[in-house]
């Protein structure tokens, strides 16, 4: 039999050039002109320069990586935790695990709007802050920083929860009760049961969290629209307002190829580190 | 009592305290949405109630008129079709790369996953600009099509674990049967994958529902998605947003996902598995 | 002196619904080897279970007249192997050298501890090598080594052998075997092979459906089974089961009679029906017609390997069916012979119950 199953792949490349390559190709088509002007002209590396010399664009670029680099720190760890003190059997646990899970399916508009309404002059977080002789605004580029990661924390909690919990049932039983018969300490049963067996899930959460740091709108537009100032203006946010409320189509289209090849080199450094390159089919 | 059952009851009632207290940090903001959808548009100005003085339904209401229901019922159509589409279409492309290898499959493997992570924002001024000139902005055949862009590779992801835990020898056996491709998957395989049917479809439908960046840049009015109509109201300035009409649509956005997280628990997990071996 | 004593010891998995293990006794009273052999899902690993401490159960357990119920897995005198080798990601020195790190003694006992164990497996050339990056047979003797570190007075095996390569087994077979003749434990030991039964333990605990069928020697066990389930589930065949009646002072099977044994008679004078159970090694054959022998044809004959060979045999009206081993070298299948009951080797049992007549 000649195998020609592989035929079948035809469908999705089909939508995939129209949704992927063609699109891309525009891009770059855009990135080295001048559109949506009378008279579009090649000009060159031109938008590339500016994108590289632009202050703002490093600014959100530094802005998002210390943003990552926070959430990381905070949504990792808690997530982790999480995942270790509730599992098991039992009509609570069942309970707050799925409620741990819940942000994580809720439209990020929707979860920009539970924050707003939040923090809120007025609202439950200011008026938490004034219980304790403290003041809360949304209004200073600092609290609408911290605001922001909280909300994220909050928002994507679940999906490290979720993750990792499932891996970590993958884990035998008997590697416990062993660890427990030889006396292991807490830690020694967490440092080398546990972490080993959830090594891949972690790595895979890790990087999963960080490109999806780095594509962080939604929530951002709504919670606080990039302000006060650019304080909040993360990278995604920063190229939509540049293309299309600032129509400086050039500029954002040179921007955004840089962007989407630094995120799929990054994507391919940490495939073959994850993989051993062994690539991604495995037969 | 001992002193070590003390220990245990201290133990368990600690634990009962930061499982009550994980259960109010993820439903107080959900429950605060909820009820402010029902406070009349005065209590909302005024003051921060945590219990509304009186049960005004006028928001729930509205939902089901104008540019509310239109936003509703296009979130449905755009769910819907996304799930038809994609499922199929990803899960033959997945059958391809499971088990027949190709010239430069593994290339176009990862151009799929890439696609899966590049940044949306990205794609947004090229699809704009493409579907002004085609006559597919503000439609929901153009969301459609935008989604499949990012639900394609997630679905052939996941579909992937589930097919790799079959053994390719199940194929060869019915091929030998006089089996063709389409009776195997009908009678065979199709039947074999019925929890990865419902884990892609959950997926795709998640990630339809919530979508938002393209749903506002691509849409005018028509095609207007929930989470597009949320972020007009929201972002409405001059009049002051109507907090209590926004809440009323964040509370309906978020039924789906109540929804799914009750009934479709375990495939949502086994949705990552994939994840991790990639 | 060590011991285990196990009283009216239940076990349910589904809150008392159906029970894995059902009114088990057992009392094993100093060092030694025993094991727990039964089919799969007999409830033998449940119990080992239940004496590790892993499992709820109603009833008492107790070590050394010490009542465990509520001595935590880690505070029981045990140490024990599972059936899927656990070995933590480290070098093999360190995963057999990790039970006893915080024990009190110096660094050089501890080492000439992991030396000793070491050198008694054979893990001396591997001993700076990752664990978790050996095969599953040297995986397995890395966690048999780490049992044995800390000197537990128990040593719980489960299924050990199960999911290594075949080739391996036998070695580390004969591994296990050395560590019994080393080290005064009570080793217990699960298994459905009943090989691995016979060579690795002195009593064996024959289990059926969550209850002790015979708790023996392994040579009464063999030669004397209590109940037909441990005369057919040990040995290969299993034993012989004729069904007979007693007539006229003789036990009758149709077409053929024998003589009742002086310790049935008793029974026998009772009772009109029986069964009689009788291991396939004992016949006596003749090619010619002789005294109380009986006429069989033979119908097949199997090769067992190193010139063993099994008969399978129908009697002379097609009535009853025997299998026999030994190497019957002159004899050929579709041939006539005549065979021979020694009266010591015949054991009867009760119709309905199936227990041996005492």
């Amino acid at each position: 039999m000649s195998d020609k199953r592989y035929l079948l792949i035809f469908p999705a490349i089909i939508l995939l050039i129209f949704n992927s390559f063609f699109p891309i190709f525009v891009v770059i088509n855009y990135s080295f002109t001048k559109p949506f002007s009378s008279d579009p002209e090649f000009v060159g590396v031109e938008n590339y320069i500016d994108v590289l010399h632009s202050q703002e664009w490093w600014d959100a670029f530094k802005r998002n990586a210390i943003f990552t680099g926070i959430i990381l720190a905070i949504e990792i760890p808690i997530g982790l935790l999480f995942a270790l003190l509730i599992r098991g059997k039992g009509k609570l646990i069942g309970i707050v695990s799925t409620v741990v899970i819940l942000p994580s399916l809720i439209p990020f508009v929707s979860v920009g709007i539970l924050w707003r309404l939040l923090t809120r002059t007025g609202g439950p977080v200011p008026l938490l802050f004034n219980f304790f002789g403290m003041h809360y605004t949304l209004m200073t580029p600092q609290s609408a920083f911290w605001t922001l990661v909280v909300m994220d924390a909050w928002h994507w909690i679940s999906l490290v929860f979720l993750l990792l919990s499932a891996s970590l049932v993958t884990i035998p039983d008997v590697y416990y009760t062993a660890a427990k018969i030889d006396g292991s300490t807490k830690w020694q049963t967490f440092r080398y049961i546990t972490l080993p067996g959830i090594k891949y899930s972690l790595i895979m959460v890790l990087l999963l969290r960080i490109i999806d740091s780095f594509k962080l709108y939604d929530e951002n537009f709504i919670l606080t629209g990039g302000g006060p100032g650019r304080s909040t203006e993360l990278l995604s946010f920063f190229l939509i307002k540049k293309g299309i409320r600032e129509w400086v189509g050039g500029f954002s289209a040179a921007a955004s190829i840089i962007y989407l090849f630094t995120v799929i080199l990054l994507c391919y450094l940490i495939i073959s580190i994850l993989t051993k390159g062994k690539g991604m089919l495995e037969r | 009592m001992s002193r070590k059952e003390t220990k245990k009851l201290a133990g368990k009632v600690i634990k009962v305290i930061f499982y009550l207290a994980v259960l109010f940090i993820f439903l107080f903001p959900i429950y605060f949405m909820a009820i402010t959808a029902v406070k009349t548009r005065s209590e909302i100005e005024t003051e921060t109630t945590f219990f509304p003085h009186k049960l005004n339904l006028k928001n729930f209401v509205e939902m089901t008129k104008g540019p509310w229901k239109r936003a509703i019922i296009n979130s449905l159509v755009v769910c819907i079709t996304s799930v038809a589409l994609c499922v199929p279409v990803s899960f033959l492309a997945a059958y391809a790369f499971s088990r027949s290898p190709f010239m430069g499959d593994i290339h176009l493997y990862f151009w799929l996953i890439t696609n899966r992570m590049a940044p949306a924002a990205c794609f947004i001024l090229p699809f704009w600009a493409i579907y002004t000139n085609i006559g597919l902005f503000d439609t929901k055949l153009g969301l459609l099509f935008t989604y499949t862009l990012f639900n394609l590779p997630l679905a052939i992801w996941i579909w992937m674990s589930f097919m790799e835990a079959v053994p390719k020898e199940i194929d060869d056996a019915a091929f030998l049967d006089g089996f063709n491709v389409w009776r195997f998957f009908g009678r065979v395989f199709i039947p074999v994958m019925k929890p990865g049917i419902i884990t892609v479809a959950v997926f795709i439908w998640m990630f339809s529902w919530t979508e938002m960046m393209f749903a506002v840049n691509l849409t005018a009015v028509a095609a207007k998605t929930l989470p597009a109509q949320l972020t007009v109201t929201v972002m409405r300035l001059g009049y002051g947003v109507d907090w209590g009409m926004a809440a009323a649509g964040g509370t309906i956005s978020i039924i789906p996902g109540i929804i799914l997280v009750i009934f479709t628990k375990q495939y949502l997990t086994r949705g990552f598995v994939p994840l991790r071996r990639l | 002196m060590s011991s285990i004593e196990l009283k009216n010891v239940s076990c349910s998995y589904d809150g008392g619904k159906t029970y894995a293990l059902k009114n088990i006794d057992m009392s094993m009273d100093k060092e030694g080897r025993y094991s727990l052999l039964g089919p799969s899902g007999c409830g033998k690993t449940t119990l080992l279970k239940i004496i590790a401490g892993i499992l709820e159960y109603e009833g008492e357990v107790f070590f050394n007249g010490e009542n465990m119920r509520d001595v935590p897995i880690e505070e029981r005198d045990i140490a024990m192997v599972f059936q899927s080798p656990v070995v933590y990601p480290m070098t093999v020195y360190d995963n057999l050298i990790f039970p006893i790190r915080r024990k009190n003694s110096s660094m050089k006992e501890k080492e000439k501890k992991v030396q000793e164990i070491a050198d008694l497996l054979g893990l001396g050339s591997i001993l700076k090598a990752q664990a978790h990056k050996l095969g599953p047979a040297e995986m397995q003797t890395v966690a048999l080594g780490r049992s044995l570190i800390k000197d537990a007075k128990i040593l719980l095996l489960d299924e050990p052998l199960t999911s290594i390569e075949a080739e391996k087994r036998l070695i580390l077979r004969t591994k296990i075997k050395r560590i019994q003749e080393e080290e005064q434990k009570i080793f217990i030991y699960v298994t459905h092979d009943q090989t691995e039964a016979l060579t690795l333990s002195d009593k064996i605990a024959v289990m059926d459906d969550g209850r002790i069928v015979q708790f023996d020697t392994k040579e009464r066990i063999y030669d004397r089974p209590a109940h037909l389930f441990v005369g057919y589930f040990m040995g290969s065949p299993g034993m012989n089961i004729l069904e007979g009646k007693v007539k006229a002072g003789r036990m009758h099977f149709r077409d053929f009679e024998l003589p009742i044994p002086p310790e049935y008679k008793e029974y026998l004078a009772k009772h009109g029906e029986f069964k009689l159970g009788m291991r396939p090694e004992n016949f006596i054959f003749s090619k010619t017609e002789k005294k109380d022998f009986f006429l069989f044809n033979c119908i097949d004959i199997q090769e067992k390997g190193e010139g063993v060979r099994v008969l399978y045999l129908k009697s002379k009206d097609g009535y009853n069916e025997l299998k026999a081993v030994g190497t019957f070298a002159d004899i050929k299948a579709g041939e006539k012979v005549w065979v021979h009951f020694p009266i010591e080797e015949l054991r009867v049992y009760d119709k309905k119950s199936e227990q041996i007549v005492a």
